[in-house]
């Protein structure tokens, strides 16, 4: 019986295969005899265009169904329009109102009245495997529209999504062209992946959505809720986000036309110093720090000055072009669309272009039969020379500021490059600048390439068996590969000549996914049953191969088989699945009670055999008020309703293949740095360690989800308020706890703890017209209190998961600067409370005399080498000499074990994104502002602006203007900003609460201003409609944050590939700055 | 019809289909990493398993950070450029990275070692090794644990034993010092009795725990535990296996690696890359150390107290430290030869002169540099010749035990045993007639004369510190040598600040 089970199997998923592809082939065969044929146009119709209460519509749209024959109506709401002479029907729509069809029969006049705005109730939102009227929905859901994407141009599709809507938090990593986004919905779940699902056109895609082109976008429902997500199992738990593209509508034939252009200004700068400034400032240190000034500082007055900053900057440019054709027939309908961007970032060397390519295709073949596909293509070319970082000796936006701001080593110039083309350079030998190289020679001379390929396509077959019974099959495919190099030539510019340095890569992921599904969907009466269930197969497999290497006999070579010194080969392969079951049946009795089940039972091989199938399920009631007998004649409410879900979700994202198992490895080879080999007698030999501790009960996280919401409009729906309580309480997330090193590993990965995220979020919307104008006002809040509720037995807090590169100067430690501990916020901040600035000798004797009673000779409070002029530190309340249990006083020391303590945090009280929309006649304007409020940042930036000494521990560093005018000196007793130190043994640089600040910020983050042309103007032109309008992003940011941006997501790690954490939140390394937009662009339709 | 009949075999595959997993979706194998079904069949896997044990050594910090600075820096011998300079005043900071590496890197290779015993017996049970094979790995798996535990007892004090793979959650108090070194000598007596001669091991596996090791450490562990009987004993097991080098210089020389005085050394490799891009198998030591004016680094320098303690005539002296004026005492190294000396200061066969000491641009070192890392002449830092490549990590191995550390310890024992005599001995005439010099004057106390020789023999290596504690004497040298008054407690290393985060059931050592 086994046997004959294991040989059906395999066989029966072929068989379905072939059945869902022999139907493909059918709907081809009918495909040629649709072809509809258009005879010439004859007769004249006009009419006019109103509104429920008798207001002209303007640039409505009417459209002669099944034909590409349309106009727009003008100001005065009236339209004239020659039809073909047979009968016909006429489709007239508008944003915002019910499309209507009205039958004509030759020529005449057709007034129209569009119904009033209904749309909010009559709006349908699509869920996993289906979709539902937004009226039925039981779970928090919400929606962003194409239009709302339209308003504000990005760069890609995540940033869209910033500010549109209540739950979601979208936090750029840094301002670069295509840089990444961090969107979390609900908050934090877990220190690991916390990036909600994207479903495409119905299939999940395991990477992000910044290939995909903005303008190709119809909708994007969020899901929220454990109600809304159970149905996508263990990859839920973040939240889903269901983007669906534009698709052809039969009737309509359209061809849009979009171009926009920004010019982008050069970011705010920090005020460092100026040559001379710098070199007094270094002359001065010289005996007291050991530096040995370069003779030609001697002089500062004669040195020229570098602005780095103002060297690397430059203003940016973003060109964005999309044509579109959408339309069809009854059987047949279509989209087409292509775009470009192309982005100029406003750092030297950065650049990114994408171009994009979308086919979507349905077609009814037959009444019971439909075929849809899918197919989206993007390559993008991005291309970064210097980015976020530098907060080491490596090249950032950090050295920037930290660079010496006069360059004397080149004997031909002291300029950054002159006009034949010679770069300066620093002085080769001297140590106080040797670190430090010339970083438009870097960024001019370094090349590299990085490509990215993206396809999407997908098929789907949807047969009707009965009334109400229908089957679909869809199969997809998610192919995408990157290749890229990066060179950089031999550099003279040092003592020692630097080889060139070549390095290749790439990879490519390539994934499949098969859909069955069945639904059925009948009212018995007050009874509407709704059912969909199915399964799903999704395999992936991800292939990298790179090398790189030293020495190249010439510069224009960019081949590692020239490479002199081979220095690093790396090629693997990882495969995963996921097998899934799931069910969503929907319950409505007399339209007033609504019922949601859902389960999905998902398996996934990244699981041990035993612990590879979870099951997922919710629940979910709504209550539809206004349909009670008792609210029907109250007319000021339009629509109540309420909802109530509870559900567990997982979340397998981040978890690493194989992580359960205990495997052996021989790490890099012999010429690696990670090998675990061993020579003897000069040979030789290879190693073999166990790789990691073996977790054969790992499983998925948990969430725990429950929401209470409530669903109100009132006039006529130009008022909707929707509401919602949410508690989310993730558990067992995967946690790579730090174990005692005498396991002889550092790290475990474990399902640890919990974390509690919980909050209010509330959406308000109000739309009025009077007369020719209207306009809009959303307004979306949320509320955040994140809490850890527990981490693991016996442990009470973790540090930053990895560091940030930091470089540990003197008694500046700056390897740990975050703690989680339970009962606070995952993320938070952690160091020293600063107390001032020592004043006198005296003060510091005192302190350290009380020090040396207590814990013998030499052992200061701070440190034996404090001097005035030096940092002080408060000695937190830490013993109990009282004996009554509380500590009541300090240790008397320094230390950090003890005197460090939560400093803050970047996860925000609330955020809220407010737009604002009016149209008058043909000018529409929209306004849009995000704010973050109640959030820290660590700004690590202002460490160094503080910091003389370089970050290396030799030579030393520019620093900013204002600590140079107000540093602590003998005749400045500043109380604010310590001496100036190379060395800076007493470790006035450490993290402290003297670099957090509030990092809370409102901006405008758009503002458009359009004018649609007169249809008087364009009509012989048999264009649609033309719209121009100007633009500005970022305008203006309201902050008290004292660096160049508030905006500051996940902080890339330089020392492991830039890997990005929850626990690396909020600091500011030197972040790719923001700046403002100014563009103008053109819709044009035809 | 035919529709219907397309239907219905729909239908009918859906319904067929909807109650089956297929659990084979999710059959995936890892092809980056082995899994332990597939591994130990053959021999070669059981030896890779021990040659990861001794990779351990192998890490950017553990040597010279690690071991290194706890030997010389605590000694005052020699200080810190730059940043760590705390080792002066004892203030080491518990978060001192070095620290944490000490005790990761060595837990990892007791892991290491503590895995291997158990997969390396069942092999010889199961016959894939060999039963000499077999005994040889498992006495050097023995060994290098006892040797990660000697050196973490005389950095910490003492560290929890563990001694067999850690199932639970690992969060074991600390043993007491006298433990650790007990389970140090345990370990030790059991690779002795595995483990060949050196003479017997074949030149291919040079560099692999031997006997004679496994007795230098054991001896060594039993002075610790004040066992000074068994101690000598244990020293004497390896009478006429190692002989002295004849010239002092020769020791760690780079063409005599490996040497007759040798008893462990960790082995380095020179690679293709000896610059940034470099091998683990190389070592970032030998330029650390060399003056800024060679090698651009110079992040150690040696304190004049100790160039002024040697007596006239040690030949030690210049095979230890260099001074202003001085020629390099190795004949594989001359001064003129480096690039940097070459362009900047005229190719001066000297370590600047005294008038014009090398302290570095910014004139913060003393002048003085050690010697006994300084010996790989290839090593040129980060400065190369026009055109030529830089090479700051270096592949000469690093000696961690030789004959004239056990000779002296043994003298250390006999002293304790009351056989005064005996040591004088070994002192006079044999670690001070190789040094050039004659008898030390009976007036001396006996125990100033060990310590004398401790530092003079052995400063700059991989030991003098933790000798110096052994001996008791440490805190009152310390005083004498360099008027420094070490805290209390602070003679020992801190605990490290993530160890005691990670395991609260560690408590650290009293002075910090």
């Amino acid at each position: 019986m086994k046997k004959f089970t294991h040989l059906w199997h395999p066989k029966s998923c072929y068989l379905l295969i072939f059945l869902s592809f022999s139907g493909v082939v059918e709907a081809k065969a009918d495909l040629a005899h649709s072809t509809a044929t258009i005879k010439p146009v004859a007769w004249p119709i006009t009419g006019k265009v109103v509104s429920a209460n008798g207001e002209a519509l303007p640039g409505v749209t009417v459209l002669v169904k099944g034909t590409t024959t349309g106009t727009a109506t003008g100001v005065d709401g009236s339209y004239s329009l020659n039809v073909p002479e047979t009968a016909g029907t006429l489709i007239i729509s508008f944003i915002g109102y019910a499309t209507q069809e009205r039958p004509f029969s030759g020529p005449g006049t057709i007034n129209i009245t569009l119904a009033d705005d209904a749309k909010a109730l009559e709006e349908v939102v699509v869920v996993g495997y289906g979709t539902q009227k937004r009226e039925d929905v039981t779970g928090a859901i919400s929606s962003v529209s194409a239009a709302q994407i339209e308003k504000t141009p990005v760069t890609t599709l995540d940033q869209a999504l910033q500010g549109r809507s209540a739950g979601v938090q979208v936090t750029n990593n840094d301002a670069s062209p295509g840089a990444g986004i961090q969107v979390q919905i609900r908050g934090i779940g877990g220190f690991g992946n916390n990036s909600p699902l994207y479903v495409v056109d119905g299939y999940p895609v395991s990477g992000g959505i910044s290939n995909l082109n903005p303008s190709d976008i119809a909708s994007m429902d969020i899901l929220k809720d454990a109600s809304a997500t159970a149905i996508y199992g263990n990859r839920a738990a973040n939240g889903v986000v269901i983007i669906t593209t534009k698709r052809g509508k039969s009737g309509e034939m359209q061809i849009s036309l979009d171009a926009l252009t920004s010019y982008q200004a050069q970011p705010k700068m920090h005020d460092v110093l100026n040559a001379e400034q710098f070199a007094t400032l270094a002359n001065e240190q010289a005996v007291a720090d050991g530096i040995s000034p370069l003779p030609e500082w001697s002089n500062p007055s004669a040195l020229r000055t570098i602005d780095w900053q103002d060297e690397i900057y430059r203003s940016g440019l973003r060109q964005n072009y999309n044509v579109a054709i959408r339309g069809g027939s009854d059987k047949l309908q279509s989209a087409f669309s292509l775009g470009i961007l192309d982005q100029k970032g406003i750092v030297l060397g950065s650049d990114y272009r994408r171009y994009n390519a979308s086919v979507n295709v349905d077609y009814s073949a037959t009444k019971w039969l439909k075929a849809s596909t899918s197919i989206k293509y993007s390559r993008s070319d991005s291309k970064i020379a210097l980015g976020t970082g530098g907060q080491n000796a490596g090249n950032g936006i950090a050295s920037l500021s930290n660079q010496i701001p006069t360059m004397t080593g080149n004997p031909l110039t002291d300029q950054v490059k002159d006009e034949n083309g010679n770069y300066g350079y620093y002085d080769k030998i001297n140590n106080a600048v040797s670190y430090q190289d010339n970083l438009l020679a870097v960024i001019e001379t370094q090349d590299q390439k990085n490509q990215n390929n993206f396809l999407l396509a997908s098929g789907s077959l949807e047969a009707t068996l009965a009334e109400g019974l229908r089957i679909k099959t869809n199969l997809g495919v998610n192919i995408s590969d990157y290749s890229g190099y990066y060179f950089t030539p031999s550099n003279a510019r040092r003592q020692t000549e630097l080889p060139a340095n070549y390095s290749q890569s790439a990879s490519n992921t390539s994934e499949y996914l098969w859909e069955n599904t069945l639904a059925y969907n009948r009212t018995f009466g007050v009874h509407v049953i709704d059912f969909v269930g199915g399964f799903s197969f999704q395999d992936n497999t991800t292939r990298s191969i790179s090398g790189g290497g030293i020495g190249l006999i010439s510069n224009q070579l960019r081949n590692l088989g020239n490479v002199q010194t081979i220095t690093g080969i790396n090629g693997n392969q990882i495969s995963s699945s996921l097998a899934s079951q799931f069910g969503r049946i929907t319950y409505n009795l007399l339209d007033k009670y609504l019922f949601t089940a859902t389960v999905r039972r998902d398996g996934s091989s990244k699981f041990a055999q035993d612990n590879q199938y979870g099951v997922f399920p919710s629940a979910s009631i709504a209550w539809k008020v206004k349909n009670e007998t008792f609210l029907q004649n109250v007319n000021a409410l339009t629509d109540l309703k309420i909802r109530a879900s509870y559900g567990r979700v997982g979340n397998q994202f981040g978890i690493p293949d194989f992580s359960f198992l205990g495997l052996y490895g021989t790490g890099g080879n012999q010429l690696s740095i990670n090998n675990n080999g061993y020579p003897f007698n000069k040979e030789y030999q290879e190693g073999l360690v166990l790789t990691a501790l073996p977790n054969p009960n790992l499983k998925w996280e948990t969430s725990v989800q429950s929401d209470i919401g409530l669903d109100a409009a009132f006039l006529n729906n130009r008022l909707i308020l929707t509401a919602d309580y949410y508690l989310k309480e993730s558990r067992d997330f995967l946690l790579s706890i730090p174990v005692p090193s005498q396991t002889g590993f550092t790290t475990a990965a474990r399902n640890v703890g919990s974390i509690r995220n919980s909050g209010i979020e509330l959406g308000l919307e109000f739309r009025e017209s009077v007369n020719a104008f209207k306009y809009g006002i959303s307004l979306n809040l949320t509320t955040l209190n994140n809490k850890v509720l527990s981490l693991y037995d016996g442990l009470n807090s973790i540090g930053n998961l990895g560091g940030l590169g930091f470089p540990s100067i003197g008694g500046n430690n700056w390897i740990q600067f975050g703690l989680s501990e339970v009962g606070g916020e995952a993320g938070a901040f952690y160091g020293f409370k600063s107390a001032g600035i020592f004043q006198t000798q005296a003060e510091i004797d005192a302190l350290n005399q009380v020090a040396a009673e207590k814990y013998g000779a030499n052992t200061p409070y701070q440190a034996t080498t404090t001097v005035p002029g030096d940092r002080k530190f408060v000695d937190q309340i830490t013993e109990d000499t009282d004996g009554d249990g509380i500590p009541d006083s300090g240790d008397g020391r320094i230390t950090d074990s003890k005197d460090r303590v939560v400093l803050g945090s970047p996860i925000p009280d609330f955020f809220t994104g407010l737009n604002l929309d009016a149209t008058y006649s043909n000018f529409d304007i929209n306004m849009f502002f995000y704010a973050s409020v109640g959030n820290e940042i660590f700004n690590y930036s202002k460490r160094l602006l503080e910091t003389f000494g370089n970050p290396g521990g030799l030579g030393i560093k520019n620093v900013g203007v204002d600590y140079y005018n107000n540093r602590w000196t003998p005749t400045n007793p500043s109380n604010e900003y310590p001496r100036a130190t190379r060395a800076d043994l007493n470790g006035n640089n450490r993290p402290s609460d003297a670099y957090i600040e509030d990092g809370s910020y409102l901006r405008l983050r758009n503002l458009q201003i359009g004018y649609t042309l007169p249809n008087t103007l364009i009509q012989s032109a048999s264009i649609n409609k033309i719209r121009v309008f100007v633009s500005a992003q970022n305008l203006f940011t309201i902050t008290n944050y004292s660096g160049l941006d508030p905006e500051i997501g996940q902080v890339g790690n330089p020392d492991d590939g830039g890997s990005r954490n929850v626990t690396r939140s909020g600091i500011d390394v030197g972040t790719y700055p923001i700046s403002r937009f100014f563009g103008a662009g053109l819709n044009v339709t035809f | 019809m035919k529709f219907n009949k397309s239907i219905y075999l729909l239908t009918f595959g859906f319904v067929t289909l909807m109650p089956l997993s297929c659990k084979d979706y999710l059959n995936e194998t890892d092809s980056t990493r082995i899994s332990e079904e597939s591994l130990f069949k053959n021999a070669a896997d059981g030896i890779n398993l021990v040659n990861a044990i001794y990779d351990t050594f192998h890490d950017g910090d553990f040597i010279n950070k690690s071991l290194w600075y706890g030997a010389n820096f605590l000694s005052q011998d020699f200080h810190n450029y730059g940043a760590d300079s705390f080792f002066e005043t004892y203030e080491i900071p518990t978060t001192f990275n070095p620290l944490n590496v000490a005790w990761t890197r060595s837990y990892q290779g007791i892991a290491r070692a503590n895995s291997a015993i158990p997969i390396i017996a069942k092999m010889k049970a199961e016959g894939v090794l060999d039963a000499a094979l077999a005994d040889r790995l498992t006495g050097e798996a023995y060994f290098l644990r006892g040797v990660f535990y000697y050196y973490l007892a005389s950095n910490f004090g003492g560290v929890p034993l563990e001694l067999q793979t850690v199932t639970d959650e690992g969060r074991h108090p600390r043993n007491t010092q006298d433990d650790v070194f007990a389970s140090v000598v345990a370990d030790m007596q059991m690779a002795a009795n595995l483990l060949p001669w050196k003479e017997d091991l074949g030149t291919a596996n040079l560099g692999r725990a031997t006997k004679g090791a496994a007795i230098a450490y054991m001896g060594s562990a039993q002075m610790w535990l004040k066992k000074y009987t068994e101690a000598i004993s244990s020293f004497n097991q390896l009478e006429g296996k190692y002989q002295l080098m004849e010239n002092f210089i020769d020791i760690h020389e780079y063409n005599k690696q490996n040497n007759q005085e040798s008893i462990f050394e960790v082995q380095f490799l020179e690679g293709a890359d000896q610059s940034w891009g470099h091998a683990n198998e190389t070592i970032w030591f030998s330029s650390f150390h060399m003056p800024e004016e060679v090698s651009n680094f110079g992040y150690s320098y040696a304190d004049p107290k100790l160039y002024a303690s040697f007596e006239a005539g040690d030949k030690r002296k210049a095979a230890t430290v260099i001074g202003p004026g001085d020629e390099h005492a190795s004949p594989a190294i001359e001064i003129k030869n480096y690039p940097k000396v070459k362009v900047q200061f005229g190719g001066i066969n000297t370590l600047g002169t005294l008038a014009k000491p090398w302290k570095g641009s910014d004139n913060l070192r003393s002048g003085y540099y050690s010697v006994k890392t300084w010996r790989d002449p290839n090593v040129t830092g980060s400065t190369s010749a026009p055109g030529g490549k830089e090479y700051i990590f270096n592949g000469q191995n690093v000696i961690m035990m030789r004959l004239g550390e056990v000779l002296l310890s043994k003298a250390e024992a006999l002293v304790k045993t009351g056989n005064e005599a005996a040591a004088r001995e070994i002192i006079d005439n044999v670690i001070r007639k190789r040094a050039g010099l004659g008898p030390v004057a009976a007036s001396t106390p006996i125990n100033d004369v060990l310590i004398n020789e401790y530092r003079h023999e052995l400063t700059g290596e991989m030991s003098l510190w933790f000798l110096l504690r052994r001996n008791g004497e440490h805190i009152n040298y310390v005083k004498k040598e360099f008027g420094i008054t070490i805290p209390t407690g602070k003679d020992i290393l801190p605990i490290p600040q993530e160890v005691i985060l990670n395991n609260s059931t560690i408590t650290q050592n009293p002075g910090y």
